[in-house]
């Protein structure tokens, strides 16, 4: 079976097949779903960004050239997105409802409810980062981009974005001590 | 201590696998000395796993079906560029073409916009769906800190088939707001498009008197003049009374004010 | 503070930078090879930037002589690539800006100053002027220009071709030349003056075709609106209207 890399299947969208779109729709919505949600908590806008995110690159698909790296073009321009937004980067401090998670019941339960409220803990936790700090976390932990990426989608220099990393880390490190969360056994 | 600096700026990339075999190495064996550094990197990997740690959400039902609408309804859309400028040509009235010619292109014409035709309600609830996102490019875009995106942003309103108040609204904020005078401009001529609206009306009216630069003077003058405003003489007449106004302005608003009363 | 101690503080973030006896002020980018932007906004002040083939941005700066002193208050500020050039006083000043010949947003802005001149760059290019005209030469890009008196003369080496653009004067003669391949949406509007094209201006479905004069090779408006015209099968919009003066559209030959 042929399997067409992030890449190659792009530019298959440049040059006309706009079908294409829709494997790369497949593989990447999830992911850029919840990088979207964790900087903002919002569902819903998430959800619109998401397709603003796609439209935008079938829109300039023509600017995809050959030697660019299609997550980093994605994030970019989830980026650019989520700055367009007149809401900002504040989080807002809703609780994770009932209704994000699908509770199954009994033991799975008491582990995914405190899995819930360790999530929270970190989102507050994340919510006292800059929103700076936040977006080079989580753009860092983002698997395919690697530093080259993380500097062009910010606009610095990959020593700059090094240094950046490392900052937000330890800015973060001192909220969780101020906050108390630890790792437990 | 000094030095532990450097090392501790690389732990995050350690933990990550990012750090190349040498300064790896030469930080492992630093990490065999320092337990101060030890202790960083413990409390380094735990923010770093606590965020990777963190769940992604499960997409709501309907995030699928969205794209797949916008997606072909952006393909009928490039398709239909391509018959726009058959059209186009077709009405030219110079060009005489054999009737047998014309209704051949129209068929084909037809042919190309009715392909992606579904059941009645479907195609309309993703229109609708569509026509929202593309409303919401122009919001986003009329944001842009590029000029050329704004007046690009401006002159797509003039593609949509309704506009709705939030556009409308955007609209009169960029020609009160806007720092370019070209984008205030032809945001002036967009909004002379959608004349029928009485929002759009009012909101030039206003307009009026807060607009400084005499380009844009001159142009809402006439604009009023082509919707007929009868409404706008008093604002005119405001204008006039404003210090250091441009001659040129003061004539053609006096001889709107005549032509329209 | 010197060019060494510029270069240092490129790096931090927003930063003061004042040059002092050197008549020259060497802005190194962030991230040369990058977008850059450069943004002018001073009150008085005759903006010439040229395109040289070197990686950083080169103020040159030139006060009235006659005050004897050489009162130095142009101020330059970089972070992460965006170059901005201001004054704190409000003398007249003469700036001679080099930049590199790689993409660039520039947003040059004056009120009573004299010319803002623009020539061999690529990228983006936003000029707003009050009294004074605005030349752009062999731009590679798109063009933003307004101005209240003056002449607005621009022409491109190449058109981006998705970009809107904005020609507008009050009084003064606007003169573009554009490459033969042009694709675009023009719209023209000359109170008082005439419109020639070396471009055949199509009509549309929405707008009726203007009417060329057989007689001065001029276009007329049929009535007291907008010439439409769609070149090379339409494109993005230009706007394009004065006051009084003449408007030239004219094709690279």
């Amino acid at each position: 079976m042929d399997i067409l890399s992030d890449n190659a299947l792009m530019l298959q969208v440049k040059a006309g097949d706009l079908e294409r779109m829709s494997m790369l729709f497949e593989r990447h919505h999830r992911a850029l779903l919840g990088f979207l949600f964790h900087l903002t908590q919002r569902r819903e806008a998430s959800e619109d960004m998401v397709q603003t995110v796609f439209y935008r690159m079938l829109k300039y698909r023509n600017s995809f050239t050959d030697g660019s790296n299609f997550t980093g073009w994605m994030y970019h321009i989830a980026r650019n997105v989520l700055k367009d937004q007149k809401f900002g980067l504040d989080i807002k401090y809703h609780q994770i409802g009932a209704q994000e998670e699908k509770i199954a019941g009994g033991t799975l339960a008491d582990e995914r409810l405190e899995k819930k409220q360790s999530c929270q803990q970190l989102y507050d936790a994340m919510g006292m980062l800059n929103e700076g700090d936040r977006e080079i976390l989580m753009l860092n932990r983002m698997k395919e981009l690697n530093y080259p990426e993380i500097s062009e989608i910010m606009g610095i220099s990959q020593g700059a974005a090094r240094v950046r990393v490392s900052r937000a880390v330890e800015e973060l490190k001192r909220i969780f001590v101020k906050k108390g969360i630890k790792k437990d056994s | 201590m000094i030095k532990c600096g450097k090392y501790k700026e690389r732990l995050a990339d350690w933990h990550m696998g990012r750090l190349d075999t040498a300064a790896a190495t030469e930080l492992e064996q630093h990490l065999n000395t320092c337990a101060d550094c030890r202790d960083a990197l413990a409390a380094t990997g735990f923010v770093l796993d606590s965020i990777n740690d963190l769940q992604d959400l499960e997409p709501s039902v309907h995030v699928k079906a969205d794209f797949r609408a916008m997606l072909d309804d952006f393909k009928a859309a490039e398709k239909k560029k391509v018959s726009d400028s058959i059209w186009s040509w077709l009405l030219q009235p110079r060009l005489s073409l054999a009737y047998g010619a014309v209704v051949l292109l129209c068929i084909a014409g037809a042919y190309l916009l009715g392909h992606n035709n579904k059941q009645g309600q479907e195609v309309q609830e993703l229109h609708a769906q569509v026509h929202e996102l593309k409303q919401k490019m122009v919001l986003t875009m009329l944001d842009n800190p590029l000029a050329s995106e704004r007046i690009k942003a401006v002159s797509y309103t003039n593609d949509l088939k309704k506009v709705d108040n939030r556009v409308i609204d955007a609209l009169l904020a960029t020609l009160n707001n806007d720092p370019n005078v070209n984008v205030r401009l032809s945001t002036l001529e967009a909004l002379a498009a959608l004349g029928s609206h009485p929002e759009v009306r009012t909101g030039l009216i206003k307009s009026i008197t807060t607009q400084d630069s005499p380009i844009i003077q001159l142009a809402i003058a006439d604009v009023m003049l082509k919707l007929q405003e009868k409404r706008s003489v008093g604002s005119f007449r405001e204008l006039l009374k404003q210090k250091g106004l441009d001659d040129e302005v003061k004539q053609k608003v006096k001889e709107t004010i005549t032509k329209l009363i | 503070m010197k060019t060494g101690c510029l270069a240092l503080i490129a790096l931090l973030s927003c930063s003061r930078l004042v040059a002092q006896s050197d008549r020259q002020l060497v802005v190194h980018l962030s991230q040369p090879g990058k977008v850059f932007t450069l943004n002018v906004d001073i009150g008085r002040a005759a903006i010439n930037v040229r395109g040289y083939e070197g990686r950083d941005v080169i103020i040159g700066v030139e006060t009235d002589e006659r005050n004897g002193r050489e009162s130095m208050d142009v101020t330059a500020q970089e972070k992460n690539n965006e170059v901005t050039v201001g004054s704190l006083s409000g003398k007249a000043v003469r700036l001679d800006i080099k930049v590199p010949q790689t993409a660039g947003i520039f947003k040059l802005s004056s009120i009573n100053g004299g010319t803002i001149m623009v020539s061999d760059v690529t990228g983006n290019l936003e000029l707003q002027n009050k009294s004074g005209g605005i030349v752009a030469e062999n731009i590679s890009g798109s063009v933003i220009a307004g101005t209240l008196s003056g002449r607005v003369a621009v022409s491109f080496r190449r058109v981006d071709p998705s970009a809107a653009m904005a020609f507008s004067t009050l009084s003064g003669a606007i003169d573009i030349t554009f490459p033969a391949g042009l694709k675009a949406n023009l719209k023209i509007k000359s109170d008082h003056g005439k419109v020639f094209s070396d471009f055949d201006l199509a009509g549309d479905a929405a707008h009726p075709k203007a009417v060329k004069s057989e007689k001065d090779g001029f276009y007329h408006l049929s009535i007291d609106d907008w010439i439409f015209g769609r070149v090379g099968g339409g494109g993005p919009e230009f706007l394009i209207k004065n006051t009084s003066g003449n408007i030239h559209i004219y094709k690279t030959k």
